[in-house]
């Protein structure tokens, strides 16, 4: 089961932050956690994780100047670079992190990559083919276990 | 195996070597060859393949899928396929030896193959009708303007069918294709790419059945078919008469209300309804594939929503009577109508709903009768399914209970909501209802109706709610009022594409004009706010000189434009011909197979080959140059699956919206491989490096910006012509900018001169090419460019090393490499092609 608690997901990515991409996805700027855009969050896991975000979806324009890197890719490319060609301008990644996808989607994407990266999905709907997510819950557990994650990341 | 010897002009050809097993289809072949002529045979080795197997389009399939990577979805990894399952596919193959990726393979196999029986059965179904009454000979005649008329069929098989026995040889040929692609589903040890090139095999068979249902729609039943029909006046026919939306329908009227794919008793209830004069006091209208088929022949039918909705226009109270045959997208319409207390009349043998009585044999008043008493029955006679309907409308509406919930009952109910978010988490769309709940407990029931414009009324979070809340009828109680203001106008379908526009189009996005390309919409609008976005992606690609073509649920979605500026609907605001900034609805589900000869034809007149079991040599021609791009936007349908295999396999690339994320399978290139994009220079056989294009052929897309410039970036083909080369380069610079801030970060690879770049945009990108590229540049012009391979050379030398010479003869498929010079690269057109267009002087 990939389910894990905020604390150990902040845990493991910690270990591996030089080599982890966020992935943002096109709910980032439709859902709101009492107020807070999804985005905001996806922004700083980036900055915590000093990670590069892959902007899917139509992120970029938001996410641009926010982090270090971004980019404008496409979800469903990054599987196939990851297993064949990964080219610039970001390191490949170790850990790919995904947040704002649809459940479907998520789950489309970290099977994809399964046996190339690492993947922890962020959603508040366990994706058991990832290598961690959290687990199945509500809308406001899923932003506490959110800030505690950023918390928890430095 | 040693055949009959044909002798064309000098050459002869043996037919076992034209075909893998000539015997019972000499015929054809040598029909075939006696078409292809001499100068052709002495060009190229002919391959036929007559009655398919999906082997014997290997020789495509292979192409593509070397080209393109096959990216599985499924998470599954154990098989229980077998009574010696399950078998844990994760670390070693299974007991009979398949893989996982194999496995995964078959799921997608599986999925193509129920949405290839569901077409074929409606298609035999239908063809057993007609035959019952029109006999064997029965003609097929699509009009005076169609000359090749069920192309499928004739991709297929090998011949265009001229009457009903040899629609009934196609079909049955179809069926048994099923049978055996469904071992291969179930038993197949086949390797991963076998079963894939099986599944664009199913796709394939599907567009066939389809085409069948599609054909005698229009020839049998007088559907409106622009084969019939002077092109003079495509730019406005049909006309824009059909009212689309909830809020179109009387409901103070007694409302019959049509369902899934078969129109029989819907045409069977339309013709007793004008004998009778009753078409002002009975309301006819249609939901999904019925609701794209009745206003095709009944010029007062109504579409109510897309099949996604279904459930949407019945809680909102529409129906009196539902009459439904088979469903793209099942629901439980029996207890949906019972929570309205209308009747449901299921027609046919496939509408076999649990506890609903077969009651056929009953004489019409008993029948009557019975559903009075009873919420359904089963009926499987069209005629009288449709006599039916007509005859208790009336009385059911008296019967009926609908009534959308008041504001306080929301406000009441919603008090019951724990804020457990299991509705969250279990739809699709994410949508937040416990916080639309929360408001409407504190007397606000405004974000529940907000909640109404994302929501696709799947019900799932209905079904996980602990507490029973009937979380829709909240939604749609506090929607009353958009409910009522939903409506608008659109153009009932028209059938085919004729080649005569195609003489048009293949001059504004082929061998010249500024057209970008074209883009067949399909769907069904299951998607948040899909309406809107479907509207505003029509508007997009039409205002950008694209002809857009809609088939299937996705041209009620699309309807949902008023321009208030212009005082018009969207179907008003543009042409209906099959022109550059034209707006064509095709018609229902069956109207998709419209699309793959749409495309055959752009292949007949720029190269004059005839589409008979020729595969590779029509699909390798309009892979290559023809800018046409399939979107399905909504449901990830089995048969959404199964057409976009199908499409990938006729050369034409399919963008599918955030659903497709679930079809099994995408096929995706690596613009960064480039190995992967090369071409045969058709004359000399040498291999030459050119464009990473089309990049993917099944590609998902997040959002309706990422659909849109996928769309443009597709249309790029590498034997594109110099002006449709800038039309789709600028389109795609163009869209990438304006919807992500940024250029991409591949344009620079479809330049092959500063001509190739807008004049409005020239300054800027010429600076982006020194700059970010590493291009030498000198003014306006380009003097160096840079290869793939890092080497910095004049223009001659690249235009040398990269690309294909505009108009130079090239093919991805090494056997069209030609053999022979004869009377020039490209062989003369076929006697088909040369009767109606005249052979050129050499």
């Amino acid at each position: 089961m990939a389910a894990k608690e905020p604390l150990e997901i902040a845990n493991f990515l910690k270990e591996k932050k030089r080599k982890v991409l966020v992935m943002s996805g096109q709910l980032c700027e439709k859902l709101e956690l009492d107020g807070k855009p999804l985005l905001d969050y996806a922004v700083e896991l980036a900055n915590k994780l000093d990670a590069a975000v892959a902007a899917t979806g139509n992120t970029v324009n938001a996410v641009r100047g926010k982090v270090k890197a971004t980019k404008k890719m496409w979800a469903a490319e990054i599987p196939i670079y990851l297993k064949y060609n990964w080219k610039e301008p970001f390191e490949r990644p170790e850990v790919l992190v995904l947040i704002g996808y649809t459940p479907d989607a998520a789950r489309a994407l970290v099977t994809t990559m399964s046996g190339v990266v690492e993947t922890v999905v962020l959603d508040s709907v366990e994706v058991p083919e990832a290598t961690a997510s959290l687990n199945t819950m509500t809308i406001d557990k899923w932003k506490e276990s959110l800030e505690e994650i950023i918390k928890n990341l430095g | 195996m040693s055949g009959k010897k044909v002798k064309i002009g000098e050459v002869e050809v043996n037919l076992a070597d034209a075909v893998r097993d000539p015997r019972g289809v000499e015929d054809i072949a040598e029909d075939i060859l006696q078409e292809m002529g001499e100068r052709r045979l002495r060009q190229w080795d002919p391959k036929l393949n007559i009655f398919a197997h999906a082997s014997d389009i290997a020789e495509w399939d292979e192409v593509l899928l070397d080209k393109y990577y096959t990216i599985f979805t499924s998470a599954k990894k154990s098989c229980e396929g077998c009574p010696q399952g399950p078998c844990d596919l994760s670390a070693k193959n299974g007991l009979c030896g398949v893989g996982l990726e194999a496995h995964k393979a078959r799921e997608g196999l599986q999925d193509a193959c129920k949405a290839l029986a569901r077409q074929l059965t409606h298609a035999r179904d239908l063809l057993d009708y007609v035959i019952k009454i029109h006999g064997k000979e029965k003609e097929i005649n699509l009009g005076p303007y169609e000359e090749f008329p069920m192309t499928n069929v004739a991709m297929l098989c090998g011949f265009y069918p001229k009457n009903l026995a040899d629609v009934e040889r196609a079909l049955s040929y179809a069926e048994a294709q099923l049978a055996e692609l469904l071992y291969a589903a179930n038993d197949g040890k086949e390797s991963a790419k076998d079963l894939v090139e099986k599944t664009m095999h199913a796709g394939s068979l599907t567009f066939l059945a389809m085409e069948v249902a599609e054909t005698l729609r229009t020839c049998i039943f007088d559907f409106y078919n622009a084969g019939k029909v002077p092109p003079t006046e495509y730019a406005d026919w049909p006309k824009v008469q059909t009212p689309v939306g909830l809020g179109v329908v009387d409901v103070s009227k007694p409302v019959i209300c049509f369902m899934g794919n078969d129109f029989l008793p819907a045409w069977h209830a339309v013709r007793l309804i004008k004998e009778r004069g009753l078409e002002d006091e009975i309301e006819v209208c249609g939901i999904g594939a019925a609701g794209h088929d009745i206003p095709r022949f009944y010029e007062k039918a109504k579409v109510v929503t897309s099949a996604a909705k279904a459930r949407l226009a019945i809680r909102a109270g529409i129906p009196d009577v539902v009459v439904v045959s088979e469903l793209c997208l099942p629901f439980d319409v029996v207890e949906e109508a019972r929570r309205i207390g209308a009747k449901v009349i299921a027609c046919g043998y496939k509408a076999d709903f649990e506890g609903v009585e077969d009651k056929t044999e009953l004489p019409l008043e008993e029948l009557v009768k019975y559903l009075e008493e009873n919420d359904a029955v089963q009926i499987t006679m069209p005629e009288k399914a449709g006599e039916l309907a007509v005859e208790i409308v009336k009385r059911a509406k008296e019967g009926k209970t609908a009534a959308l919930l008041s504001e306080d009952e929301i406000k009441e109910k919603a008090t019951a909501c724990k804020a457990c978010d299991s509705c969250f988490n279990a739809c699709p769309n994410r949508l937040m209802l416990s916080r639309a709940m929360k408001a409407a407990r504190e007397g606000n029931i405004k974000k529940l109706s907000e909640i109404y414009d994302e929501c696709v009324f799947c019900a799932k979070c209905e079904h996980v709610c602990p507490n029973g809340l009937p979380i829709l009828d909240m939604i749609i109680g506090a929607s009353a009022e958009k409910i009522k203001n939903d409506k608008y106008m659109m153009r009932p379908g028209r059938g085919l594409i004729s080649h005569i526009e195609w003489r048009d189009l293949t001059f504004g996005f082929v061998l010249g004009g500024n057209g970008p390309g074209m883009v067949f919409l399909i769907g069904c609008g299951k998607y948040p706010g899909a309406e809107k976005d479907i509207a505003e992606m029509v508007r997009y690609l039409v205002d950008r000189n694209c002809l857009v073509a809609v088939a299937g649920c996705v041209a009620a979605d699309a309807a949902k434009y008023f321009d208030e500026e212009e005082r018009k609907y969207i179907f008003e605001k543009y042409l209906a011909a099959g022109v550059l900034r034209g707006f064509v609805n095709l018609g229902g589900c069956t109207a998709i197979s419209h699309i793959p000869p749409a495309t055959y034809k752009g292949t007949m007149i720029g190269s004059g080959y005839t589409p008979k079991a020729n595969w590779s040599q029509i699909v390798d021609y309009q892979y290559t140059r023809l800018p046409l791009v399939v979107l399905i936007w909504g449901a990830a349908t089995e048969e959404m699956f199964s057409v976009a295999m199908g499409f990938a396999r006729s050369g034409v690339s399919v963008v599918i919206g955030p659903e497709g994320f679930k079809f099994k399978t995408w096929l995706l290139g690596d613009k960064h491989d480039r190995s992967k994009w090369q071409m045969f220079d058709g004359i000399t056989g040498k291999i030459r490096e050119v464009e990473p294009c089309p990049v993917h052929m099944i590609v998902p897309v997040e959002t309706k910006e990422e659909a849109l410039t996928m769309i443009i970036k597709l249309f790029h083909r590498p034997l594109a012509l110099r002006d449709p080369r800038l039309a789709s380069l600028e389109a795609y610079n163009e869209a990438h900018k304006n919807f992500f801030g940024e250029y991409s970060d591949d344009w620079h690879l479809y330049v092959r001169s500063e001509h190739e770049i807008h004049v409005m945009r020239r300054m800027e990108m010429l600076r982006l090419l020194e700059k970010e590229h590493g291009w030498e540049v000198e003014g306006v012009r380009v003097k160096k460019a840079r290869l793939r391979d890092g080497r910095l050379v004049d223009m001659g030398e690249y235009v040398e090393n990269y690309g294909i010479q505009l108009g130079r003869y090239s093919t991805v498929v090494p056997r069209l490499v030609i053999k022979e010079m004869v009377g020039g690269a490209v062989a003369a057109p076929s006697k088909e092609i040369a009767k109606m267009h005249g052979t050129p002087k050499e």
